[in-house]
């Protein structure tokens, strides 16, 4: 029975070698998490295909390693601003690029983030960026209506927010799920211009049309080229990917006669206590130059420069060709914790 | 622990498993427990906030809806894993092997790309439609969009653990027993009351798996529009970027997890008493006659369930054109996630054998105690898990576990060691404790025992949990997305990340490869261990 009991030789070798297998790759990770030399690290929320390539070029240009987060609200991830918020007391990272003004703002009131005036924003207007330099904007989008070609001709296409209470649209409109992205931002912008009880009202009679919530302006984007829906609210990035892949759909840049399409810009922020604070003023410099705005514009986000004089593709529409909502980004952060309850329970009824 | 010394040479003998387990015990529980304490001592105070917020209509609905899903999941994935099961391991179904091998890739996938792959059939541009026409392609997509697409997706999801667990726990039922059955009353008797009985607990297992992965899903029901309570919770991180709060609400989904483990608990768990196996060869009913009906049937449900929403993938990801895209930048992510997974399905192997020794040789008083725990661990969502993690050990000094990939195996050994445990001590019931006790009196050592014993009695659940775990850690989204170091993304990661504004070919080819490297991986380690064991044989 001893005996039976007795390790084999070759079982005790092969203990060894796991042993020493486990070692190894217990080294090789304290020596990747020891690696040092200069590096940044960003969070962003600006969608994966659009950044990679940004960061990818800085990294080859300064030679400083970026370790990118990625996120975007359209796959709803719970997200890098909240990694940001949980991260608060010891922070990991040194940027963080948001691809609308929305979040930054929020994360300011929270005191994550740490003002950096940069010298590469001289030029942008003062209305894109935050006064304290908590947050700078650039390279923007719209929020823009896409329909259906085959569905809805261009003579008939919907032209105003408001066409979201036409009956003619009941149950074949779209818009994305109003807590998240830039649906909260577009709300947001109406609550300022019209008011609480005005805002309120709309959104009621939006419910009473049988306006479809969908999960993601990507997502309403893809139902109105499917024809599944004749017309959404999308943003201008999303759109230019339909419109790159040919197809059946057209853009409308709403209320041009009314109160203006709302222009988000991306915008981006240094973090209070970032790690690598000087590395992170380099990579907020390089994102916030007009070679970044003028690679965005020509890239399939189709985003419009904020520097004067930038060279854009004929298919993107410069701001200045936009009549812009009136409206400061500040002013609807400040609003958005007394809109989102309202908005949930608003989307959560529907 | 549970043992009582049986003479004085075996209290001189050197049987402590005290030590081991109660080591597994502490970091399991400073892994999962401690980031989850913490952030409920961070709620506190809102916990009255999240009980009047629950007593609306709305959220009650919400509670309701999630609640139907997880039951309907459930019951239907328990069904039809466990027929397949009995079919594959007791009858000479033709090729068996393969077809629970293909069954088992929709686990390999984060749901909502599997959602994805449905959309591709069943969507007003999919291929329903080029069959037969718009019509039924335009009813079939407003039935999708709804609680009918998310069961449909969920229930091909999870089938397989139904089907795993089944067929492990009949891999364990002796033959004899079956035989006695057989010769008195025919085949199906024993397959009744024999077979079925025994294996109740890996059904009930697999059923309150499923359930506690449903009632924790968001983005199939997200993607499908049929709300749900973890949406709830969700709106609260990411929105309101409400960490407090979205604990408090989310204690609301622990209640339905605890109901489900009642409900498994109270039915099933304790009423089993295996038997002592006397023969190792499994007994094959033949089902004759009706062998190429059954044969067509089980192959034709694997073939419109598994095979169609990938052809619907392979469709919209064309051309090799979409492949390169999609694996350019993406080697580093799939060799990460592939070693990481493995590493952490080894690790949690380990822990789960040493928790399923102390969950099953314990008291029923501590058993049910531990086993609650760890079910907790197991049903916390994702997203708070690690929100937890972040909490607790992002901390001067040891931003050698933060800030590399340790942080992410050490999350996934907190989440996912329950349910290998789980495994494990299905086939450590099913093992006689008079082994242990023989081995005892030879003075054997206690940690020899459960090398010599324990270890090859149960191989084939070890080998099912260490899958299951290399499964779930590869698939995993929620919690690798919360803490995952920067620049150091997982291949469900990157998909997930990139899948927003990526050309659909590429999303689809993404899909497509992280199936096919799986499969890869997953075949050529059951290829191994076939012939470890035909070389053992011979």
């Amino acid at each position: 029975m001893q005996r039976w009991f007795s390790r084999p030789w070759a079982q005790r070798i092969a203990t060894y070698v796991a042993l020493a297998a486990w070692a190894l790759l217990l080294a090789l990770l304290a020596a990747g998490c020891g690696r040092v030399g200069e590096q940044v690290v960003v969070y962003t929320s600006h969608d994966q295909v659009f950044s990679e390539p940004v960061l990818r070029d800085f990294e080859q240009r300064t030679g400083i390693r970026v370790r990118a987060v990625y996120d975007t609200e359209e796959t709803k991830s719970a997200g890098v601003a909240l990694r940001l918020v949980a991260e608060r007391e010891r922070p990991q990272a040194d940027v963080f690029w948001a691809n609308e003004p929305l979040r930054p703002v929020m994360l300011a009131q929270q005191d994550v983030l740490a003002p950096y005036a940069s010298p590469a924003a001289a030029g942008i207007p003062p209305r894109y960026r935050d006064p304290a330099n908590d947050w700078i904007g650039f390279a923007a989008r719209a929020r823009v209506i896409v329909h259906n070609t085959i569905a809805v001709p261009a003579s008939a296409a919907p032209r105003t927010v408001r066409d979201l209470t036409d009956p003619r649209w009941k149950g074949r409109a779209g818009l994305a799920n109003p807590l998240f992205g830039t649906t909260t931002t577009q709300i947001a912008a109406l609550w300022a211009l019209w008011g609480e009880a005005e805002t309120k009202r709309f959104l009621a009679e939006v419910k009473a049309n049988g306006v479809r919530i969908v999960s993601s302006n990507g997502e309403a984007r893809d139902l109105v080229a499917s024809g599944e829906l004749a017309w959404a609210f999308t943003d201008t990035d999303d759109a230019n990917v339909a419109l790159e892949q040919r197809k059946p759909v057209a853009v409308v840049y709403p209320d041009q006669d009314g109160i203006g399409t709302l222009v988000m810009p991306n915008a981006v922020a240094l973090i209070k206590g970032a790690p690598h604070p000087q590395e992170g003023r380099q990579l907020i410099d390089y994102l916030l130059s007009p070679a970044v705005e003028a690679r965005l514009a020509a890239s399939s986000a189709a985003q419009m420069p904020l520097h004067p004089g930038v060279a854009v593709p004929a298919h993107v529409k410069p701001v200045s060709a936009i009549r812009d909502m009136p409206v400061t980004f500040g002013d609807l952060g400040r609003t958005v914790e007394q809109i989102l309850p309202f908005l949930r329970e608003w989307a959560g009824s529907r | 622990m549970g043992w009582k010394p049986l003479s004085p040479e075996g209290l001189r003998s050197s049987w402590r498993p005290a030590p081991w387990l109660g080591a597994a015990l502490a970091i399991i529980l400073a892994s999962g427990a401690l980031p989850l304490a913490w952030l409920g001592m961070e709620a506190i105070g809102r916990g009255a906030l999240a009980a009047e917020a629950l007593l609306t209509a709305r959220t009650l609905g919400l509670l309701a809806n999630t609640a139907f899903l997880g039951i309907a999941v459930a019951l239907l994935a328990g069904l039809a894993g466990t027929m397949l099961a009995v079919l594959a391991a007791k009858t000479d179904l033709p090729w068996p092997r393969a077809l629970g091998a293909l069954l088992t890739f929709p686990l390999f996938l984060p749901p909502f790309v599997l959602a994805l792959g449905w959309f591709a059939v069943l969507g007003r541009q999919g291929l329903l439609v080029q069959v037969a026409g718009p019509g039924v392609g335009a009813r079939a997509s407003d039935l999708y969009f709804g609680p009918a697409g998310a069961m449909l997706v969920l229930t091909v999801a999870y089938t397989p653990i139904a089907f795993h667990l089944v067929r492990v726990g009949l891999a364990a039922v002796d033959p004899a027993a079956e035989e006695a059955a057989r010769l008195h009353r025919g085949w199906a008797h024993a397959v009744r009351r024999i077979d079925l009985p025994l294996v109740a607990p890996s059904i009930a297992l697999a059923m309150l798996v499923t359930f506690v992965l449903v009632v924790g899903e968001l983005g199939v029901p997200a993607f499908l529009r049929y709300p749900v309570f973890s949406a709830e919770v969700f709106t609260q991180f990411a929105a309101f970027l409400d960490i407090r709060s979205a604990v408090a609400m989310s204690l609301s989904l622990s209640l339905l997890v605890l109901a489900g483990l009642a409900i498994e608990r109270g039915t099933l768990r304790h009423r089993v008493q295996f038997l002592p196996r006397h023969r190792l060869d499994a007994g094959i009913a033949p089902l004759g006659r009706w062998r190429p009906a059954v044969g067509v049937a089980a192959w034709a449900w694997v073939a419109v369930t598994v095979l169609l929403p990938f052809a619907g993938l392979a469709a919209r990801a064309g051309g090799g054109a979409s492949y390169g895209a999609a694996f350019q930048g993406a080697g580093r992510s799939i060799a990460r996630s592939l070693w990481m997974s493995a590493v952490a399905a080894t690790a949690i192997l380990v822990f789960a054998l040493l928790l399923a020794y102390l969950v099953e040789r314990t008291g029923p008083r501590r058993r049910d105690g531990l086993d609650t725990l760890f079910l907790l661990l197991f049903a916390a969502p994702g997203t708070m898990l690690g929100v937890g993690l972040i909490l607790v050990w992002n901390r001067a000094g040891i931003s050698w576990l933060y800030g590399s990939a340790a942080i992410v195996l050490l999350g996934w050994l907190a989440h996912f060691t329950p349910l290998a445990a789980r495994v494990v001590g299905v086939a450590l019931q099913a093992l006689p404790p008079g082994l242990e006790e023989a081995a005892r009196l030879a003075r054997a050592s206690w940690g020899r025992t459960v090398w010599r014993v324990v270890v090859p009695a149960v191989r084939p659940a070890l080998a099912g949990a260490w899958l299951l775990a290399f499964i779930f850690c590869l698939r995993d989204l929620d919690l690798a997305i919360t803490i995952y170091p920067p620049g150091a993304e997982t291949l469900p990661v990157r998909v997930y990340t990139l899948m927003a504004n990526s050309p659909e070919p590429v999303v689809a080819a993404l899909a497509v490869l992280t199936i096919g490297l799986t499969a890869a991986v997953v075949v050529t380690g059951a290829a191994g261990l076939i012939a470890i064991r035909r070389a053992r044989a011979r």
